[in-house]
């Protein structure tokens, strides 16, 4: 009579609900434990990938915006055909009287130079940029929108001689267009109080 | 027979076919060894826990003073480049002091009691330890007469500037001292009708006075007024009088010497003093406040000058090739026996009056051969064609 | 006499189950502990290699500022001193101090600058290029000459006596110390 009670008790706790009922709650916390965990470590993880890339951006907004603004500035300013880069340029626009090297005149040694220029540093470099030489009024600028420039998709420069615009952009198609730099550097022209300006910016990712 | 429950009846049974000393103590022994089991599985892991938590406490501290000296250093960096910049730092708490010895060439700054960076070639002026969650920094740049370095001058709310204007005559060498001060710092005027009675909290307190007005502080203030404790007294001493801050003594006293100084009417050249050059240099020692920290760090600039002395010699040798020889800028650059000495001989002997560095200079052939220069320079940009030194 | 009965031994042996599980059940939340801290010191390592990086750009940042605001390259117009303009006289002394001057110098720059290669090149009209300061590491500070990170930075290059100022860029690379 004991063994039958010994193995009713056996088989009740083995396969009856006791056995079970335990096992059950304990695995249940053990679940919970453990997906609380992994959730922990996916938000860890998360939360330091996302400020890393915040991070990576600013450095790269900011050395962008130094090379654009520094650009431009050595640009104008330098000498050249016996005379300043901004000088030439208004020459160019105006009365084109200057003579250069080579026999070229000033609209001619400029597009020279600057192409020089652009491959020996720019696109060496392998950046994507837009530079432009434009009158800071005209509204026939192409794609010139609140100061963000639209990726034009070609890698093209034109001289436009009605109203003076030079531009070449390399953007690629993941860019978003060319984020306009802060501190241009207006050139005065003539006396009309029209200016030039010339824009070197970094395409926007 | 009662009726007893079947484990009662299951028990009695078994203590009479079992062993009288084995039942009752098995069970004890169980119950023992399941609270043995947890005091030790829970041990273990309280042990666990507090040495993770010790151990991270300690890499957050070393994290914290890590990322606070970081910051500090890019701030050194930074702002050190910037003349004129005032900049005004939140931080967590934290305890700075600074640790200059111009005789051994140590100089950091330590966060508490750990040194956390070197500033064995920036030059800055600063109490000898700052509190708080606030910092300020200030650039000036230093001409002598060329541009050598930038000073900064680092201090906190609780550093407070102490001078006496008695708002005569006097005043205006005051208000000229003062003229580029920023407004930020804690600057407290007092004449007769007002004086600092007393200072709650500020940690720092620098009395700054003219000599010539050392009489008439004595005759209106008594020691009493003029709080000793925690103090420290820089006393200048201009070369001319139309232009204070072209160079200089400044004298350094501690409170207890100032009461010493009024007391027994001491000669004031029988304190710490040292000589000043220029704006930057000035202000440098009344931010240091004691002739330590101003004497490293001047040292530093000195070394700094002679560099900067050696670079213009460098220059004035291959600037000259490039220069007409027929031209007077030529004979102003390398001499000759009608204009005699020219930039490089001046150069020159600046660079031999340098040799002992600020703590050995001899401070009146300096500042002669200093006049030389400027004069050499000024003539230099008349003359077309001709680059200036500076 | 039997010690056990079978009752006694199915008690006992469900009581050895029972330690079985609890101690099944401590040891595998330690594990869970264990995974979840090495996870967490790999993610902490993440974390710390990025801060390293941010570090390094941030110097990378402050040594070009720092070479642009030289006071021993800047042009001056007797005190007035313009940004992104270096003298070329200027430019020639200083690389003649550091090739010959460096006992004097060196410990100075290193000290501002670490290891680094400057270059200023001057690219119109010409052509023509200097190397102002390189210090790749001794026996006592080695440095690996592979981590170099290169920024470039357009300046104007004044010559002082004919006022003529060319289009020139100054390349920095800075390199990692072997800790």
């Amino acid at each position: 009579m004991k063994n039958k009670n010994t193995r009713a008790q056996k088989k009740d706790y083995f396969f009856g609900g006791s056995f079970f009922k335990e096992k059950k709650a304990q695995l249940e916390i053990i679940g919970l434990v453990f997906i609380v965990i992994l959730v922990s470590m996916a938000m860890l993880f998360y939360l330091s990938y996302s400020v890393s890339k915040k991070d990576k951006q600013l450095y790269k907004q900011y050395a962008d915006n130094e090379l654009g603004a520094s650009y431009a500035s050595v640009f104008t300013k330098m000498s050249i055909c016996g005379t300043e880069m901004n000088k030439l340029l208004e020459d160019c626009i105006t009365t084109r009287r200057i003579v250069c090297e080579g026999g070229l005149d000033s609209c001619e040694t400029v597009n020279k130079t600057i192409l020089y220029l652009l491959d020996s540093t720019l696109d060496l470099w392998d950046e994507s940029y837009g530079f432009t030489i434009r009158w800071t009024d005209d509204p026939r600028i192409e794609g010139y929108t609140d100061g963000t420039w639209q990726n034009s998709g070609e890698n093209s420069y034109y001289f436009d001689d009605e109203k003076w615009v030079y531009t070449r952009r390399n953007c690629t198609d993941e860019t978003t267009g060319i984020k306009r730099p802060p501190g241009l550097s207006p050139i005065p022209v003539g006396t009309t109080g029209d200016t030039i300006s010339v824009e070197v910016g970094m395409c926007a990712q | 027979m009662k009726k007893h429950s079947k484990g009662y009846a299951k028990k009695t049974q078994k203590n009479e076919n079992s062993n009288v000393f084995l039942s009752p103590s098995k069970g004890q022994i169980a119950i023992s060894f399941n609270w043995i089991f947890v005091i030790i599985v829970g041990a273990v892991f309280l042990t666990f826990f507090f040495s993770i938590i010790s151990s991270q406490t300690k890499s957050s501290d070393q994290k914290v003073s890590a990322t606070i000296a970081k910051q500090f250093e890019t701030i050194l960096g930074t702002t050190s480049q910037q003349p004129g910049t005032f900049k005004t730092y939140r931080t967590s708490p934290i305890e700075l002091n600074f640790f200059c010895d111009a005789n051994r060439a140590i100089s950091y700054y330590a966060i508490k009691d750990y040194p956390a960076g070197y500033t064995t070639y920036d030059v800055m002026f600063t109490p000898q330890k700052m509190q708080g969650t606030s910092m300020f920094t200030w650039t000036q740049e230093w001409n002598y007469p060329f541009s050598v370095t930038n000073f900064l001058y680092v201090t906190n709310k609780f550093q407070m500037f102490i001078v006496y204007d008695p708002g005569d005559f006097g005043s205006s060498k005051v208000s000229t001292l003062l003229e580029d001060f920023p407004s930020n710092l804690t600057v407290y005027r007092m004449n007769e009708t007002k004086f600092p009675s007393s200072i709650v909290n500020d940690d720092v307190y620098t009395y700054v006075f003219f000599d010539s007005q050392l009489d008439d502080i004595d005759s209106v203030f008594g020691p009493e007024n003029i709080i000793t404790e925690k103090a420290q007294i820089v006393i200048i001493e201009p070369d001319l009088i139309s232009n204070i801050f072209k160079s200089g003594t400044v004298y350094f006293l501690t409170g207890e010497e100032y009461d010493d100084y009024l007391r027994l009417k001491n000669n004031l050249a029988s304190f710490d003093s040292s000589p000043y050059f220029g704006k930057a240099s000035l202000y440098g020692a009344m931010f240091s406040g004691e002739k330590q920290n101003y004497d490293c760090n001047m040292d530093k600039a000195f070394k700094r000058l002679d560099m900067m002395n050696t670079i213009n010699m460098y220059r004035v040798e291959n600037a000259i090739p490039d220069i007409s020889p027929v031209t007077n800028c030529f004979f102003l650059y390398n001499g000759s026996s009608v204009v005699q000495d020219g930039l490089k001989q001046i150069l020159g002997n600046i660079s031999e009056e340098l040799e002992n560095g600020f703590l050995g200079l001899d401070k009146d052939r300096f500042i002669h051969s200093v006049e030389l220069l400027e004069d050499k320079n000024s003539r230099v940009s008349f003359e077309s064609r001709c680059p200036g030194l500076y | 006499m039997r010690l056990f009965s079978d009752n006694k031994k199915f008690s006992n042996q469900k009581a050895q189950i029972q330690m079985g599980e609890t101690i099944f059940i401590v040891i595998f939340i330690i594990l869970i502990i264990v995974f979840g801290l090495v996870f967490f010191s790999k993610a902490e390592g993440e974390t710390i290699r990025d801060k390293q990086k941010q570090f390094r750009e941030l110097d990378t940042i402050t040594s070009a500022q720092y070479v642009a605001s030289l006071t021993e390259l800047k042009c001056s117009s007797y005190g007035a001193e313009d940004l992104s303009c270096f003298d070329k006289i200027k430019i020639k002394a200083f690389t003649n101090m550091t090739q010959n001057n460096w006992d004097l110098v060196g410990e100075y720059y290193v000290n501002k600058l670490g290891p680094a290669d400057i270059r200023i090149e001057e690219l119109y009209p010409n052509p023509q290029n200097w190397t102002i300061y390189n210090y790749t590491g001794t026996f006592d500070d080695p440095v690996n000459i592979y981590s170099g990170r290169q920024t470039q930075i357009p300046v104007a290059l004044l010559n002082p006596i004919t006022k003529e100022k060319a289009f020139g860029v100054l390349y920095l690379t800075l390199f990692d110390r072997i800790i």
